[in-house]
């Protein structure tokens, strides 16, 4: 036999080759050093190999890509609350509770109908003017009522005068009456140092002023000072209370009030740019919200999925196992080539002429009848036309052991100091018509 | 067929993504070509899914450096780490070095020997990297055996070149 070529010793390396080209490989080996060094080489280079590609590998730690892996969505709110939250910023925000993007399951993100997007657009973009209005009247309302607290001496007469005269069914007009040019202007600078500080300040002003309230004159009663604080959350509360959205379109209310409407819209345009950032965090949100809901729905479909797949692959009756292969009926523990079996036997190996081996292995004593169980024996794997099995195991004999006496049907004989022994799945005059076939 | 996505999705995403990361040494673009994979198996749902998702991957990296040549931008095979686990950072430079070594040996395989490797890497047997890459199955063996040698002794010498340099 020439030389093994580098591949197929990598393939018989890789468990890609089948028994029979594994036996004569073997076989080779076992008589050619060169391609038996070459082979121990060749498996130190499969090592590295894989050791090196080993260590080109991601990094664990890193979170996963944003596009297709979504973090665990929380539990959807209705898109309605945006321009609510946007226009009461003295909220506090939800805390953040959400697990790390990289410890959730991946989920595959499938595009949407192209035609759904533009109407979810088109809706986004109508709910998008609502929150700007939305948040023109919030914001001017809150900055009615930080100025209220900060520079109340100046204008308190006017006010009061005002306030006692002007109707009494609304919040805003209680707080939005006319003012002296000078309380305008400090009012604008209130409105954009406001709209720029930080929560817990505002907070501040704001309980302040609710705090004064009770102080005052008594022109009005206890319960609208505190409708006062959140305006736009209590859209039930009671008619003298009404919230400050509906003022925007109630010019023909009175004068009072009318003046108010415009205080209020001139609040809006005050400042533009901050009202538009307002509005693009409010679509911002609403964009998130989207994302939010359209990553549920697809987790939750993945694992109604996920969960009837299970119950289809639990109905179904477990496959059988898959029947044992020939070197599991044969139980050889280990394969072996001509070379070791020549040095177990002190000779070479026996066969049965005419038959092709499978493979060779050694095998424990004790499953020859008659071999020494301290020992193994070695095994000639045979198959005959029908797939049957059969057995031809060898072991030297040791000084002083004999053939022991027949106890089976099968053939225990001796040949040049070897007890062998024929065995298998099929019958006994099979297997005693090949014994004189056993070279 | 969502289903089906689903689970291919599942099953072979991080291997393709490691493989691409191998091939690429850029965590982005090995992370966009897996998607850009899936996505055209959505389109075009492959009957034996992994030489498919491979063989489309690697095609898709060889169009992606085909475009990148032709814009100018050099391959980023070499490119060192710029993220990894907080080991500290003597271990993260000797392991970001050591893989540059190996990402520098694997650019000097041709093509067909390191996708070969690649794959067999990904668990693939001899027939389903045939089937990816277009060989014959008694050519895979070969194949493997001039890269593996190719990878080792690429890296060694940059070790012996290390060394030598320090």
């Amino acid at each position: 036999m020439p030389h093994l070529d580098e591949g197929t010793l990598h393939a018989l390396l890789d468990g890609e080759l089948e028994g029979t080209e594994v036996m004569e490989i073997q076989a080779h080996l076992g008589s050619c050093t060169s391609c038996g060094s070459r082979l121990k080489d060749i498996r130190e280079f499969m090592a590295e190999a894989d050791r090196l590609l080993g260590s080109v590998d991601l990094s664990p730690n890193r979170p996963a890509p944003a596009s297709v892996v979504v973090q665990a969505p929380e539990a959807p709110r209705p898109a309605r609350e945006a321009p609510a939250r946007a226009a009461a910023p003295k909220r506090p925000l939800p805390p953040p509770d959400r697990t790390p993007p990289w410890e959730e399951p991946p989920v595959l993100l499938i595009p949407d109908n192209p035609d759904t997007i533009e109407l979810r657009r088109r809706w986004l973009h109508g709910m998008g003017w609502a929150a700007t209005v939305a948040v023109a009247v919030g914001l001017g309302f809150m900055v009615s009522k930080a100025r209220n607290g900060a520079a109340p001496v100046a204008a308190g007469p006017t006010v009061e005068t005002e306030r006692s005269q002007a109707s009494s069914n609304a919040v805003l007009s209680t707080e939005e009456a006319p003012r002296p040019d000078s309380a305008a202007s400090n009012r604008s600078t209130m409105f954009r140092r406001d709209s720029t500080a930080p929560a817990a300040p505002r907070s501040a002003v704001m309980g302040k002023t609710a705090v004064r309230k009770p102080a005052k004159p008594a022109q009005r009663p206890a319960p609208a000072a505190k409708d006062e604080v959140t305006p736009t959350a209590t859209p039930q509360s009671p008619p003298d209370s009404e919230p400050a959205e509906s003022l925007a379109s109630a010019d023909s209310a009175g004068s009072s009030d009318s003046a108010e409407s415009t205080d209020s819209a001139a609040v809006g345009r005050e400042d533009p740019a901050v009202i538009r950032a307002r509005a693009a965090q409010a679509l911002a949100e609403l964009d998130r919200e989207r994302i939010r809901s359209r990553a549920a729905a697809a987790t939750a479909a993945l694992d109604a999925q996920g969960r009837v797949r299970g119950a289809q692959q639990q109905a179904l009756p477990a496959p059988p196992p898959p029947p044992p292969t020939l070197e599991q009926r044969s139980r050889v523990y280990l394969r072996i080539g001509l070379d070791e079996a020549a040095r177990q036997l002190g000779g070479p190996a026996h066969v049965i002429e005419g038959l092709n081996p499978s493979f060779m292995g050694l095998a424990q004593g004790g499953l020859s009848a008659g071999a020494d169980t301290t020992r193994p024996v070695v095994r000639v794997v045979y198959q005959d036309s029908q797939g049957r099995m059969i057995l031809l195991d060898q072991q030297r004999l040791r000084p002083g052991q004999t053939v022991p006496a027949r106890r089976s049907n099968t053939p225990i004989w001796a040949m040049d100091d070897v007890l062998l022994h024929l065995q298998g799945e099929v019958g006994p005059e099979i297997l005693r018509n090949l014994q004189p076939r056993v070279r | 067929m969502t289903a089906d996505l689903a689970q291919l999705f599942e099953q072979y995403y991080a291997s393709l993504v490691r493989m691409l990361y191998r091939r690429t040494g850029d965590r982005d673009r090995a992370e966009d070509l897996a998607q850009e994979t899936f996505a055209r198996a959505v389109s075009a749902p492959p009957d034996n899914p992994r030489p498919w998702l491979f063989a489309v991957a690697l095609n898709l990296v060889r169009e992606d450096g085909r475009r990148a040549v032709t814009r100018g931008r050099r391959l980023e095979l070499l490119r060192s780490e710029s993220e990894g686990p907080a080991t500290g950072p003597e271990v993260d430079l000797e392991r970001n070095e050591s893989a540059a070594r190996v990402r520098a040996a694997l650019a000097v395989l041709n093509e067909r020997d390191r996708e070969a490797l690649l794959l067999k890497a990904e668990g693939f047997r001899y027939d389903e990297i045939a089937a990816t890459l277009g060989l014959a199955k008694g050519a895979v063996g070969t194949t493997l055996a001039r890269a593996r040698r190719r990878l080792v002794e690429a890296y060694r010498a940059q070790e012996r070149g290390k060394y030598a340099a320090s």
